[in-house]
């Protein structure tokens, strides 16, 4: 248990140790890393907590630890942009679309943006194209609070086993 | 009935993929979908550009999602990817990174060419793509009530 105990503790002390890394003078981007590392903060210690709650939740530690180890600094740099797609965008009630530019980074992912491209450049006929497709939405809706909920009534079902 | 979850594989596997499941739910935040070309409104199906459609594995999963505005592929079952996309809508989706591969953002620009009239939506960019997002939706699949639907698409330059 101690040994788990210290485990965490590393973790948790090595995302206090990312918090001190010297960001640029911008200051939003600051914000972003310091809300980032809030919310990874937060499911790490939520499973860390679970580890040492329980035995059978010890295995929870290790993904404690890939999350912590996975946290990543906003200000790094994307790839350049090779090239910039179009898409026109129109709402049920409006007359006209509404243009969303797209950068692509061909020299990084070669193959997945000579795809998305064509998607985008085939005339009927050719191939399938994006033209004519709608917007649909899987978005999963599901508030921290709810989460963290689901994550404690696991762990008391998981104790309570004798 | 007592599962001894610390000597069985398989229980331990389920129980992480259980709480990765959990922790997804909890780091997701909203993301606008599109592009299921052939399975319109459905989201279930997608069609690649290559040869008879079918679905290819990506490049790489190396671009982290800690951008807004990020472009990525939507996953099939088997982690290859098809027409499907997403863009994110939050600064970090960590929960999306080493599985979903990101090849693109959205970027601010002004219209190229769209005619700007009266009554007509708010600008380009990010501001497009929560609008896009915030549009009413009809459960439990969440398809948009109203269709947003793509008219044209092209290369620039």
């Amino acid at each position: 248990m101690k040994g788990r105990s210290r485990l965490i503790a590393s973790y948790v002390g090595q995302l206090s140790a990312l918090s001190a890394i010297p960001s640029t003078s911008d200051n939003q981007l600051e914000e972003k890393f310091d809300t980032q590392l809030q919310r990874r903060q937060f499911v790490i210690q939520s499973i860390a907590t679970a580890g040492t709650i329980s035995t059978t939740l010890a295995p929870l530690t290790v993904l404690a630890a890939d999350y912590a180890t996975t946290t990543i600094n906003p200000s790094i740099s994307l790839p350049t942009i090779t090239q910039k797609v179009y898409l026109d965008i129109k709402f049920a009630n409006y007359k006209t679309p509404k243009r969303l530019v797209i950068g692509l980074f061909g020299n990084d992912m070669p193959n997945t943006v000579e795809n998305f491209v064509k998607l985008c450049t085939n005339s009927e006929g050719d191939g399938p194209s994006y033209a004519g497709s709608t917007f649909y939405r899987g978005k999963i809706q599901c508030s921290h609070d709810v989460c963290t909920c689901i994550l404690i009534c696991f762990t008391l079902i998981l104790t309570n086993i004798p | 009935m007592y599962i001894d979850l610390l000597h069985s594989d398989t229980h331990k596997h389920t129980l992480i993929n259980f709480i990765r499941f959990v922790i997804i739910l909890a780091l997701s935040g909203m993301s606008i979908q599109g592009g299921a070309i052939g399975a319109n409104n459905s989201g279930k199906s997608g069609v690649s550009s290559f040869e008879d459609g079918k679905s290819f594995q990506p490049d790489n999963y190396n671009i982290k999602h800690t951008k807004e505005g990020l472009v990525s592929m939507v996953r099939t079952k088997d982690g290859s990817i098809d027409s499907r996309f997403f863009v994110q809508t939050e600064e970090d989706a960590g929960w999306a990174d080493d599985r979903y591969a990101a090849f693109g953002i959205v970027l601010e620009e002004e219209d190229n060419g769209v005619e700007e009239k009266k009554g007509n939506v708010g600008g380009g960019g990010m501001d497009l793509v929560r609008r896009i997002s915030n549009v009413d939706v009809k459960p439990p699949q969440n398809y948009p009530k109203d269709p947003v639907m793509i008219v044209g698409c092209g290369l620039i330059g």
